[in-house]
């Protein structure tokens, strides 16, 4: 009976593991200290950079994950058509193996238009509740997180008719309105943050 | 001699079928989500092949199997190749579909449809089919591969299997061509474990499987219990194409006859594949495997040994 129950604790353990990280924040969290380096060689105050931007994008990345990889084209796209309406795009790369050296080596190597932040302990994943790569989290000036989800409906392969929820969602926030989607799931791999 | 083979070829159909359930745990699971690369399709594995990859909310598929018989092993482990004259081919159709009900919680549906072509030299041919035993299975996920940087992807998984094929004694051909199921409710239990090293994935899994007493011509009989243990090494390729490598052994205890073990009638089964699968877009894949099981003196007990191939199609829904 001891072991049964041993069992069960230790089942139950695991699945308070699998479900200790399914919400949403609906606030940027306001960490001052949070200081991420950059692939372009500058230290970001991500807060301070938050309230200095119309609307900040953060996109979660994987070195290992195809998924970020095919949806390279689509961020570009949106750091273009966006850039000069205020809207900063960044890349975080949160993982436990995440090493500034390799992410900044990476953007320079793929020619990143946009700094590739390193995260180490995952502070902002954890905070912003970033599960997969290719999350993207949308906040305002104010530190508000407007949008949660995925850049588009595709996973690892571009579609042209796929739904553009992130670049819909920026453009309704530009023109004042709430998004029509906030929060669809982002279809990538599964970060390793613990 | 017609007789030592339908015997033989009746009485392990439905452990033939039954490991072929779990092996393709193994074989056809592993292979979408290092097609689509590991990180990307990390969790999901269930006990049809019907395996739902991260962020996926439904699939259906289907897969053709074709086996050919090498020889038999008897109740002391040795293997004798089919005499001059005998042969047997097995066909089999799944269809199969799965369903994520939670986030981490999905539920398959397999059904499967056998055929079945026997030949001696005394009875001559004869060819028998039907539908198999369905199967029902569920996964849940505790944790994902890649999750966690100190645990591997765990699943719980359970299935049960219904006694919805023609069992043996009810076959109506001299060699039980058209037997097509076990002919008793399967409770199976298990535990999946698998872990990403770069490009490849390792995947353990090991599966109980308890068969309920039945009856027949009025005498109760119990299928010893089957212990089933796959082990699954697999590598992504760039291009979205993966191979893996699959063993299988299964064994299980002595069957129980009126409430009497009967001594020998123990089986135990080694099942090697190989299989390439390949991403055709983010929701459809193809999967083709071969697998044999070695005709080595020991390795296999009152088993058929076969070899065969398979090709799987799969379209998800995300």
């Amino acid at each position: 009976m001891k072991r049964v129950r041993a069992l069960l604790q230790f089942l139950a353990l695991l699945s308070a593991l699998g479900c200790s990280s399914a919400h949403s924040a609906a606030t940027f969290p306001d960490q001052p200290g949070l200081v991420l380096s950059g692939s372009d060689g500058r230290k970001h105050d991500v807060f301070a950079e938050v309230r200095s931007a119309t609307l900040s994008v953060f996109v979660f990345y994987s070195e290992a994950c195809p998924c970020v990889r095919a949806h390279e084209p689509r961020l570009r796209e949106i750091q273009a058509d966006f850039a000069a309406r205020g809207v900063a795009v960044l890349l975080v790369d949160s993982e436990l193996s995440a090493d500034e050296q390799r992410d900044r080596r990476e953007a320079s190597l793929r020619g990143y238009p946009f700094p590739l932040l390193t995260d180490p302990g995952a502070r902002l994943a954890n905070a912003v509740h970033a599960e997969y790569a290719t999350h993207a989290v949308v906040v305002d000036a104010s530190g508000r997180i407007r949008y949660s989800g995925g850049i588009d409906s595709d996973k690892n392969r571009l579609h042209p008719d796929a739904k553009p929820y992130l670049r819909e969602a920026l453009e309704a926030l530009l023109a004042g309105r709430e998004p029509r989607t906030t929060d669809p799931e982002p279809l990538g791999c599964a970060l390793q943050t613990h | 001699m017609s007789r030592r083979v339908s015997t033989l070829s009746s009485s392990v159909l439905g452990a033939v079928r039954a490991t072929f359930a779990a092996w393709t745990i193994g074989a056809t699971l592993l292979l979408p989500r290092i097609a689509l690369g590991q990180a990307c399709c990390a969790g999901a594995s269930a006990i049809t092949p019907g395996r739902l990859a991260l962020h996926e909310q439904g699939l259906l598929g289907g897969q053709l199997r074709a086996a050919w018989m090498l020889g038999s092993f008897n109740r002391a482990a040795r293997f004798a190749g089919s005499p001059p004259g005998t042969s047997e081919w097995d066909f089999e159709q799944d269809l199969f579909g799965s369903l994520r009900f939670a986030r981490r919680a999905q539920l398959s549906l397999l059904v499967p449809v056998l055929e079945s072509r026997r030949r001696t030299p005394s009875t001559g041919a004869e060819f028998g089919a039907g539908l198999g035993d369905l199967n029902l299975s569920a996964r849940y996920d505790f944790t994902w591969a890649r999750e966690y940087r100190a645990l591997p992807g765990i699943a719980a998984l359970l299935g049960v299997t219904f006694p919805t094929g023609r069992p043996q004694e009810s076959a109506h051909l001299a060699l039980g061509s058209d037997a097509t199921g076990l002919g008793a409710v399967q409770l199976s239990a298990g535990l999946a474990l698998e872990r990403t090293f770069g490009d490849w994935l390792v995947d353990v899994s090991g599966l109980v499987a308890k068969r309920l007493n039945r009856r027949s011509n009025g005498v109760d009989s119990e299928l010893g219990t089957q212990f089933t243990g796959i082990v699954a090494v697999g590598y992504s390729f760039p291009g979205e194409l993966a191979a893996a490598l699959v063993g299988t052994y299964s064994f299980e205890g002595n069957a129980s006859v009126a409430g009497s073990e009967v001594a020998d009638t123990a089986k135990r089964q080694l099942r090697l594949a190989g299989a390439i699968g390949a991403t055709l877009t983010d929701t459809v894949r193809m999967q083709g495997s071969l697998f044999v099981d070695p005709p080595l003196a020991g390795v296999g007990r009152n088993s058929i040994a076969s070899s065969g191939l398979t090709l799987t199609l799969i379209r998800s829904f995300l």
